[in-house]
């Protein structure tokens, strides 16, 4: 963080974020998958289980960018590098009564939610049987305009504290997000209302083309938060233990009703933005160099390999689990009809608009 | 093995073409699904292009650097199961599917006299149609010269009274009403259209010929009991279709059809007589199928069937179809002889007359013979005269000559 | 029956609904301790509380995009948005959020939400307090639309958007919230959301409007009478979705139709009323001239000096009937 020209008087004080103020991310996993605490969040086959997840979002993405190049599927935004941010805030939750509030990038954590992996494809296949939630399922559908899905978050956190519950949302959405109205208005809202709400903001440090110094001026994402007075948290979006380690805190605090936490994950695109735009004309590859290392996956096996828990065979037993899986939800939502435009007429409104087609 | 086409997909949102950077594989290489194949560069960016599908590559359609419209064929595999192969129709967006249902309802046409662009009011216009007036004709009081609902009428009462006045002497003059509209529509609609097209489209050319049928009375009169005795009204029509149809063996040029859109004249293996039936919703046209391989009385009762079908409305479109050749048969109704339209895409139809007594010479002397008016109407595309000539002088020696041989 | 205005109508009608279904929450800017900038929520917070009865910040975007997940939560939210022209802070909210809940969800969710919006000027509000979007937001599929034009409407059709399944939008007559008085039937009262009212029978020409214009209408259909026009005054109450068979019977019969509204004339909802119109064969073909738009310039509205010469008033109305009723 650059210097900042402080405004110099001392007749009345000036409210300003000093250098001192903006923390390194906190992490708890080293690049090498080091401790950098004395005890781990999680437990060995919990991160077993968060790592399983990981892989799973990371080659569902690399699926459909293949079959979107070859014409199957619509235009695709993968999360690939980004994977942490949303399993780690899952296992946070309890897919059974909290709820996951995706923007477009989060497959990785919205499997671990429970939304079936058949329905993953459809959706990126351009069927709407894929945003159909099914009941039970705790999760709005993917967000295509960028914040818009912020506020619903809060109105459905404050809703079911009103309807007695101390169910959670987690909303996701990036940092380009957060310069938008749709995210200051939700926010502010929340702190007045107190909703049980943690706004998980994935700085991937790209919104497109445009870079994260182009985004904001405040220091951090995070620092958001303060002025809707309630508290920001910058993690390490690379690693799975710290993202769940903030998260489950932030999870406790709204459950107990002392209201919203933002959180900014630190993390980066390695992938693309979308199959319709990727970096090569404006990203740095210096800048890419310095995350390549970073992978959240290698991180994690790193640990788990050094605790006997990981090494080829099991990575290899499980790549082919994974592959078996995903083959078998492909071909499931191939096998699905897709729907009539007619069909579509009867979800626009309880009853059909009498014009018809 | 199978052939497996892939056609250049749309790989960001909305590109025209892009250009082959690099091939990763070549003819002949054996590829698994998904591997890279090829680098893509589009006006955005390069990506990286997996294959379709598992199988060999036979043929790459686009040279590196060569630019490729989206949608254009990328390349084509021998795939080893068409099955495994997913396949995407490349060139339309990936869940598109609307146009293909989308099917085009009939179009009603307009009806009533066209208007031209004379200026009126939907309410006048309609007046005019229910009327029966063209517009064209009426003069406007309205402004600029607009024909208002009360010129309609004003016009319509004027030819009214024109009509009136020719009826003058009558002791009472009823009011002219408006003729009655009965609107094309059903049967009639079918009907008009068909003879429509058969008129314009086909050179028809007509023959007249006389069959002089004592023989095929008598031979009437010899099955009669038979027939009765298993109640079949053996008609002359029954004969008829049965010489037709042998006849027509011999004679396939007159049961064939012509494809115009493949230049093709199609000779028909089956002789399936048509028989023009008028009902009261228009005239219908049921077949006798395989008409040249039944007997006179399997004929006979086929006919019989159809002809009270028709006039039930319970013909079943199973019942209509087909038909290689048509008899129309104006005789009960006191008809002699008349040409007849063709019904596309056959190529002849024969009309046949009342069966009277007329004057016959034979051997120098005039005598009363039952005579059988018949005339056949070809399409002179495709059948000559001489080979018309031919047929009609099988059925004379079927007819004229040796009934006989018709039940045998 | 019980004598009230408007917004007196409209303000026992959401008592009553808050008394029947404890789910039903109104929120919006002052709608609390203030009772709303028209009183339309008068006393309600002190009744039902400020759980159920919401000051909110100052974002419009806001109490309609968490009024949708509220509504999720499997609350039945009642937002105001203090003026209409101020739904476009929320526009994306309304049009690509709220409208899109049942659809984009492929019916698993839904999200029954009234909002309720002042429209219309005529009381020298400050400049952009004035407008009437309608058009903007009936174009929205998934999103219903009524403007009633009087109390007893006000009641029966808010009662019956707070009822319905899906988003409802409420646009109130700003000028007529209490110079609009009428009767009332007490107890439960429901209009039916996509049916119009004749407001009066006549054969010589049909007039369409919804909300303030229907009084100023009504009175330009009695002067016509004088002059010896009949005038069928259609009151449309409910613009999505549009009564189109109550349309075609009437100008079946008339030949001859004008549309009024406040709004500016061009993409205005005239336009989509003259569209069904001409859609009819049996409308279409008893027409006699063409149909009459009367409607505001295609200015932004004015601020005040401008507005009397803005409004529609009576004499605009006749000229637009007589129009309509020439040979």
């Amino acid at each position: 963080m650059g210097k900042k020209a402080m405004l110099k008087t001392t007749r009345y004080r000036v409210l300003e974020i000093t250098p001192e103020d903006v923390p390194e991310p906190y992490s708890v996993l080293d690049t090498d998958g080091n401790l950098l605490v004395d005890t781990p969040p999680l437990t060995d086959d919990e991160a077993l289980a968060g790592l399983r997840a990981m892989m799973l979002g990371r080659r569902f993405d690399e699926h459909c960018i293949k079959l979107q190049r070859r014409g199957l599927m619509v235009t695709f935004a993968p999360g690939i590098g980004q994977e942490a941010c949303s399993v780690g805030s899952v296992m946070a939750v309890e897919p059974e009564r909290d709820w996951f509030v995706p923007q477009y990038r989060e497959a990785a954590g919205q499997f671990l939610h429970g939304f079936a992996l058949v329905r993953g494809y459809l959706w990126h296949m351009g069927s709407p049987l894929g945003f159909h939630i099914p009941e039970g399922l705790r999760m709005l559908p993917f967000q295509a305009a960028v914040a818009g899905q912020i506020s619903h978050a809060v109105g459905l956190g404050w809703g079911l504290r009103l309807r007695g519950r101390d169910d959670v949302v987690v909303v996701h959405f990036g940092e380009g997000a957060s310069s938008h109205g749709d995210f200051y208005e939700p926010a502010n809202f929340a702190g007045v209302s107190k909703a049980p709400v943690i706004f998980f903001c994935q700085n991937n440090h790209w919104a497109i083309s445009t870079s994260r110094p182009l985004q904001t001026a405040a220091p951090t994402v995070a620092h958001k938060a303060m002025a809707c007075g309630f508290p920001g948290v910058l993690v390490d979006g690379n690693d799975l233990f710290a993202v769940y380690e903030v998260m489950r805190d932030a999870v406790a605090r709204a459950r107990r009703g002392d209201g919203p936490t933002l959180i900014e994950g630190f993390t980066y695109r390695l992938g693309i933005h979308t199959t319709a735009d990727a970096g090569t004309r404006f990203e740095d590859p210096a800048l890419r160099a310095t995350w390549e290392p970073k992978d959240p996956l290698f991180r994690i096996q790193r640990y788990l390999a050094r605790k006997g828990k990981w090494d080829d065979e099991i990575e290899r037993a499980m790549e082919e689990e994974i592959n078996a899986q995903l083959e078998a939800a492909w071909a499931e939502a191939q096998a699905e009809a897709p729907p009539s435009l007619e069909e579509s007429l009867r979800h626009v409104s309880a009853l059909p608009s009498p014009r018809g087609m | 093995m199978a052939k497996f086409e892939f056609h250049m997909p749309d790989v960001g949102e909305g590109l025209a073409e892009v250009e082959v950077s690099e091939w990763k594989i070549a003819v002949g290489d054996w590829v698994e699904e998904n591997q890279e194949i090829a680098d893509i560069e589009t006006d955005k960016s390069i990506v990286s292009m997996p294959a379709p599908a598992t199988g060999r590559i036979v043929h790459l359609a686009a040279a590196v650097g060569e630019r490729v419209p989206v949608g254009d064929l990328l390349l084509v595999m021998d795939v080893a199961d068409p099955g495994t192969a997913d396949t995407a129709d490349a060139g339309a967006p990936a869940a598109g599917t609307a146009a293909a249902n989308v099917a085009a309802p009939p179009l009603e046409t307009a009806a009533g006299a066209p208007a031209g662009n004379v200026p009126a009011a939907p309410s006048a216009r309609r007046l005019a149609r229910e009327l029966g007036v063209d517009l064209t004709a009426v003069p406007g009081s309205g402004p600029r010269g607009r024909i208002l609902p009360e010129d309609v009428q004003r016009h319509f009462d004027s030819l009214s009274g024109s009509a009136a006045a020719a009826a003058a002497g009558d002791t009472a003059v009823a009011a002219v009403t408006a003729d009655e509209e009965v609107p094309l529509r059903g049967i009639r609609r079918r009907v008009a259209e068909t003879l429509a097209k058969s008129y314009r489209e086909i050179p028809h050319v007509a023959g007249f010929h006389e069959f002089v049928v004592g023989r095929l009375v008598a031979e009437r009169e010899r099955l009669k009991p038979e027939a009765e005795s298993r109640g079949v009204k053996l008609t002359y029509l029954s004969f008829v279709v049965k010489a037709v149809a042998l006849a027509l063996r011999q004679h396939p040029w007159l049961n064939a059809s012509l494809d115009e859109s493949r230049e093709m004249i199609v000779l028909k293996k089956a002789r399936d007589i048509g028989i023009a039936v008028s009902s009261s919703e228009g005239l219908v046209v049921p077949v006798v199928k395989r008409a040249d391989g039944r007997d006179l009385f399997e004929i006979g009762v086929e006919i019989q069937r159809l002809c009270d079908a028709a006039e039930q409305h319970e013909l079943t479109p199973e019942d209509m179809r087909g038909g290689t050749f048509t008899i129309s048969n104006v005789g009960p109704a006191g008809g002699h002889y008349g040409t007849s339209l063709i019904r596309p895409p056959e190529v002849a139809i024969l009309g046949l007359g009342r069966i009277v007594d007329r004057a016959v010479v034979e051997n120098g002397s005039v005598v009363a013979r039952p005579v059988l008016p018949v005339s056949l109407t070809f399409d002179h595309r495709v059948v000559d005269g001489a080979q018309a000539l031919a047929f009609v002088g099988q059925l004379r020696e079927y007819l004229e000559q040796d009934p006989g041989s018709l039940s045998r | 029956m019980s004598d009230m205005t408007m917004v007196e109508a409209i303000r026992s009608t959401l008592e009553a609904e808050m008394e029947r279904d404890e789910r039903v929450m109104i929120l919006g800017e002052d709608v609390g301790q203030s009772g709303g900038v028209f009183r339309a929520t008068d006393r309600l917070q002190e009744r039902f509380g400020s759980a159920r009865v919401v000051d909110t910040p100052l974002a419009e975007g806001a109490i309609v995009g968490a009024a949708v997940g509220l509504a999720i939560a499997g609350m039945v939210p009642v937002a105001e948005i203090q003026f209409m022209g101020f739904t476009h802070n929320a526009f994306n909210q309304i049009v690509e959020q709220l409208a899109r809940v049942r659809y984009r969800s492929w019916g698993s969710l839904s999200a029954p939400v009234t909002l309720r919006m002042p429209c219309g000027g005529g009381v020298r509000a400050p400049e952009m307090h004035s407008d009437s979007f309608e058009a903007h937001l009936a174009h929205a599929p998934g999103l219903k639309m009524v403007a009633p034009s009087n109390p007893a409407d006000a009641k029966g059709l808010l009662a019956s958007a707070v009822r319905d399944p899906d988003p409802v939008i409420y646009i109130e007559p700003l000028r007529g919230y209490r110079l609009i008085r009428g009767e009332v039937p007490d107890g439960e009262h429901l209009v039916p959301l996509g049916k119009a009212r004749v407001v009066r029978e006549g054969t010589d020409c049909t007039v369409i409007a919804w909300s303030a214009a229907v009084e100023v209408v009504t009175a330009a259909a009695e002067t016509a009478a004088q002059r010896g026009i009949s005038v069928e005054v259609i009151d449309l109450r409910t613009l999505v979705p549009l009564d189109a068979e109550t349309l075609w019977a009437s100008v079946a019969k008339t030949g001859r139709g004008v549309i009024v509204h406040e709004a500016s004339k061009t993409a205005g909802f005239a336009g989509e009323v003259i569209a069904t119109i001409l859609e009819n064969e049996d409308a279409f073909f008893a027409l006699h001239r063409p149909l009459v738009r009367v409607c505001g310039p295609d200015t932004p509205y004015p601020v005040q000096m401008l507005e009397p010469q803005y409004l529609i008033d009576e004499a605009r109305v006749l000229a637009g009937i007589e129009k309509a009723t020439q040979v």
